[in-house]
């Protein structure tokens, strides 16, 4: 036991990682920008602890997560539908669920279970983590590896007590518990902007996208959400064999690799990309992305770009 | 679904800006753009609109990644409003300016010592129909620059002026490329920052470290920057 305050990870289930809105800004020199996949609920998870929204959190993967406390405080688990259930010094227990607002005490055991529904629980805790920064920022990237290590067993986790993520010292709690932001379901529904590269496409190919049922694979991970086409997109005869000149990405973006099935673009996709892209993600859907369950199914519908966004002839 | 008869049509019009979600746009530039921008290549006409789009300094724009036809523009609504971001951009593109002339900016001239031991040296060579001296020779005398990177932390694309170089990646990449490879493909030369798959021809290698986590910026190669492989024996 340490004397600054502090949680001691027993446990990280399949992945537990530190989070912060991420290292934008270098993508021309190959870095992603990274951060939380869900970002509505991480938002969410700070402000209900009286956080300011850069303030590093745990991403935990499908629960596991287990820690004890050496002072008090307030935390919550959020973006997901799973128990939290807290034992005390003294032997008793409680059990809570996510998006509780939990005030915990020295000496508190809290373990996060396996979702019921939903991935990535956001695990926020008053002034937030007191974690290094790399490139400016305390995400870590599953793909280049920039940031903070992925949590272990036994690892000791500082917690901010300068102040410097908090909005108002004399905080207290302002609802006891959230309403939760995703349905409760396995069957989901991502709305899509059409294109850049949409015109790679046969006809077909385009009506498939938006009436098929895909499945999610359980390889995917913060790079990607890898789905599994009932019925493989198919390029058009011209565009079969071409290679597209690698350009930039973005979260969100549909590739279709030559298998025909799709790879959604998470938050440490990689800077540039050879695979035509058929639609994007809206920027709520990609949030909700983050929280597919490997097995869940998923139909996209298409969402016009916005007045401002039409293509521009010259 | 909507989308008119028209929509999946190739489209003929030049320097398009295309929504990519709601948060970005692409532009994609051709030959006639590159004309219009009175650049030889594409790649200098990409540059060029990179930096004019750098230079007015539009508000909202978080992201720009240049690549070899296309420049993407990455837009925070919190601080800028996508619509003026689209009507700004093509405002710019519609007209051309030979300001956006990179070299103007002070830049860097990086002079990166290799070895030439790559295992691909000699079939590289035999490709040219030169030996395996003379390749090394026009290599260290190119001066390349760094047109933009993205592959992985520290990577940049480098080019040259001189259209001789058109390298053919290897039919099977190899799973695990040593930290440090100097390598080429088509137009381009690159340094690989990290260990890690890649088709390109390997011609030698470098103890210079391309990315440096702990530096500011923690890559070594900005773009513009001006390269010259210094032969070590």
């Amino acid at each position: 036991m340490s004397d600054y305050p502090s949680f001691t990870i027993l446990a990280t289930g399949p992945q537990a990682l530190i989070e912060d809105r991420g290292r934008p800004g270098h993508a021309a020199t190959g870095i992603s920008a990274s951060g939380h996949f869900d970002r509505l609920s991480a938002a969410r998870a700070n402000h209900a602890v009286g956080n300011t929204p850069d303030a590093p959190l745990i991403e935990s993967l499908f629960g596991g997560l287990s820690f004890t406390t050496n002072c008090d405080t307030y935390m919550i688990a959020t973006g997901v539908l799973a128990t939290v259930s807290v034992r005390h010094a003294d032997g008793t227990s409680k059990n809570h669920t996510t998006n509780d607002v939990i005030r915990l005490f020295a000496g508190d055991q809290v373990t996060l279970s396996a979702p019921e529904y939903g991935l990535r629980a956001y695990v926020a805790v008053r002034g937030a983590f007191d974690v290094p920064q790399v490139v400016g920022s305390s995400a870590f990237d599953v793909m280049s590896t920039l940031g903070p290590k992925p949590l272990s067993a036994g690892q000791q986790l500082a917690i901010e007590t300068t102040g410097r993520f908090i909005h108002d010292p004399d905080w207290l709690p302002l609802v006891s518990h959230l309403v939760p932001l995703w349905k409760p379901t396995h069957h989901h529904i991502l709305k899509v902007i059409p294109g850049p590269r949409d015109y790679w496409f046969t006809t077909e190919a385009i009506q498939n996208l938006f009436t098929q049922t895909f499945t999610v694979n359980s390889s995917s991970n913060r790079v990607g959400v890898r789905l599994q086409a009932a019925i493989p997109l198919q390029r058009r005869q011209e565009r079969i064999g071409k290679e597209l000149a690698s350009e930039g990405m973005v979260r969100g973006c549909i590739q279709v690799p030559p298998d025909g099935n799709p790879v959604i673009f998470g938050p440490d996709h990689p800077v540039t990309g050879g695979y035509p892209v058929i639609g994007v993600l809206t920027s709520f859907s990609c949030d909700h992305s983050g929280q597919l369950q490997p097995g869940d199914t998923v139909q996209l519908k298409p969402q016009p770009a916005g007045r401002s966004q039409q293509a521009v002839g010259r | 679904m909507g989308a008119g008869r028209g929509y999946y049509e190739k489209k003929a019009a030049r320097m398009r800006i295309q929504p990519m979600g709601d948060r970005a746009l692409i532009i994609d530039i051709d030959d006639a753009d590159a004309n219009a921008w009175g650049q030889a290549r594409v790649i200098d006409a990409v540059l060029a609109v990179s930096a004019a789009i750098a230079a007015a300094k539009i508000p909202g724009i978080t992201e720009l990644v240049p690549a070899a036809q296309t420049v993407v523009v990455t837009i925070d609504p919190n601080h800028g409003d996508p619509t003026a971001v689209h009507s700004r951009i093509s405002q710019i593109l519609a007209n051309p300016t030979a300001a956006g002339n990179t070299s103007a900016a002070a830049t860097t001239h990086h002079h990166i010592p290799v070895t030439y031991t790559g295992d691909d040296l000699a079939e590289v060579a035999e490709h040219y129909q030169v030996s395996v001296e003379a390749l090394v020779k026009k290599h260290t005398s190119t001066t390349w620059t760094a047109a933009f990177g993205g592959f992985a932390p520290g990577f940049s694309y480098l080019v040259c002026d001189d259209p001789w170089w058109n390298t053919p990646r290897r039919a099977q990449p190899r799973p695990s490329i040593p930290q440090g490879s100097v390598a080429l493909a088509g137009g381009y030369s690159g340094v690989y920052p990290q260990q890690s798959p890649g088709g390109w021809q390997i011609l030698g290698f470098t103890d210079q470290l391309m990315f440096d986590v702990d530096a500011t910026p923690p890559n070594l190669i900005g773009v513009g920057d001006l390269v010259t492989f210094v032969e070590e024996n």
